[in-house]
């Protein structure tokens, strides 16, 4: 058996996706190991629970995007973040100082065609330094990441507190 | 509307207890109090969550005596199984939490240690109505599933070990 730095993909429409991938940090934290987020897609303005405790335990934390797509009312202001958003991963990645590095819900600008997911599986391939442990989480996951990835969980959704009309609940979900 | 949720990850893939764990990250960045009573294990392993628990000061107890698939002395895995249930119960009861997870608590039901409905008819009987409770492990029960507000089966995709990789200090424990 060998080690490696494993790329992890959490996918999959049930919730758990960005939680797990926070929950490993967690792990990688308490191990003592260097470890960085970059967020997609999810805007600043969000008051999310996991950035407060990110600022509470001097977690690097970045966030490039400008909300939810769904709601985005510039896409070329949401693009153009996305891919400022790669930009900073890659040097991130690129720069050997991590151990883990998380990028949160980035699988939609891979959907979106934002960035070029055979493209950015290329670079990963070139340039993922091989004991960096990377984390990849949002819904459709492209097929090439798949391919590429070490592990991969499909978050199913069996059962939603909206189906029952419970909102979503602070500390919990965000 | 606003309730504790009763929040259910079950299936094979990885990323159970992990993602229990982010949502124990999520609310303890939110002021919450937070708690994550552990069947099975034993503390004896050297797990990351068990380390920054630590750093955080919250609780993470193992309350088990090793993986019981292992176990040569399966009455005495039941028992110290069903005590921690004795002991997990009066923390659900005691208000003393916002966010409680109960990791690994599936294994009691799947190898019959405890009764399913008798489980699920206690939790609708006792648990606070504000507490968010966190019930991890593989085949969670159908009446448990019933019981739950949010379930979410993690599917093992690709792992690994198929490929001859080891765990990973950090990542996988």
């Amino acid at each position: 058996m060998s080690k490696k730095g494993l790329l992890i993909v959490n996918t999959g429409n049930g919730k758990g996706k960005s939680t797990a991938a926070f929950g490993t940090l967690l792990r990688a934290w308490g191990r003592g190991m260097r470890v960085c987020v970059i967020q997609f897609i999810k805007s600043e303005t969000g008051k999310w629970g996991e950035i407060k405790a990110a600022q509470k335990l001097g977690i690097e934390w970045h966030i490039s995007g400008d909300g939810f797509t769904w709601l985005s009312k510039d896409m070329d202001e949401t693009t153009a973040r996305a891919r400022k958003g790669w930009e900073l991963a890659q040097e991130k990645i690129a720069s050997a100082n991590y151990d883990l590095i998380v990028l949160d819900e980035f699988t939609y600008p891979l959907q979106f065609g934002w960035i070029d997911s055979a493209e950015a599986i290329h670079w990963l391939q070139a340039n993922k330094p091989a004991d960096l442990h990377l984390i990849i989480t949002g819904r459709n996951a492209p097929t090439e990441l798949v391919e590429y990835a070490d592990l991969v969980s499909e978050m199913g959704e069996v059962k939603h507190p909206y189906q029952q009309g419970i909102q979503a609940q602070a500390g919990i979900e965000f | 509307m606003k309730k504790g949720l009763l929040i259910i990850y079950t299936g094979n893939g990885k990323g159970k207890t992990t993602a229990a764990l982010g949502m124990m990250l999520r609310a303890w960045g939110r002021g919450m109090r937070v708690g994550m009573f552990q069947f099975l294990k034993s503390g004896a392993a050297d797990y990351g969550e068990y380390r920054a628990a630590k750093k955080l000061n919250i609780e993470i107890v193992p309350l088990g005596d090793g993986c019981s698939w292992e176990s040569k002395d399966w009455d005495a895995s039941r028992k110290v199984n069903l005590q921690a249930w004795e002991t997990v119960k009066e923390k659900i009861t005691s208000g003393g939490y916002d966010v409680l997870v109960l990791d690994e608590f599936t294994f009691l039901f799947h190898f019959g240690w405890l009764d399913a409905q008798e489980a699920a008819v206690w939790l609708k009987t006792n648990k606070p109505a504000d507490l968010r409770l966190v019930i991890t492990g593989r085949d969670a029960p159908a009446e448990l599933l019933e019981a739950a507000d949010l379930v979410t089966d993690v599917l093992e995709i690709k792992h690994p070990y198929q490929q001859g990789i080891q765990a990973q200090a950090g990542i996988e424990f």
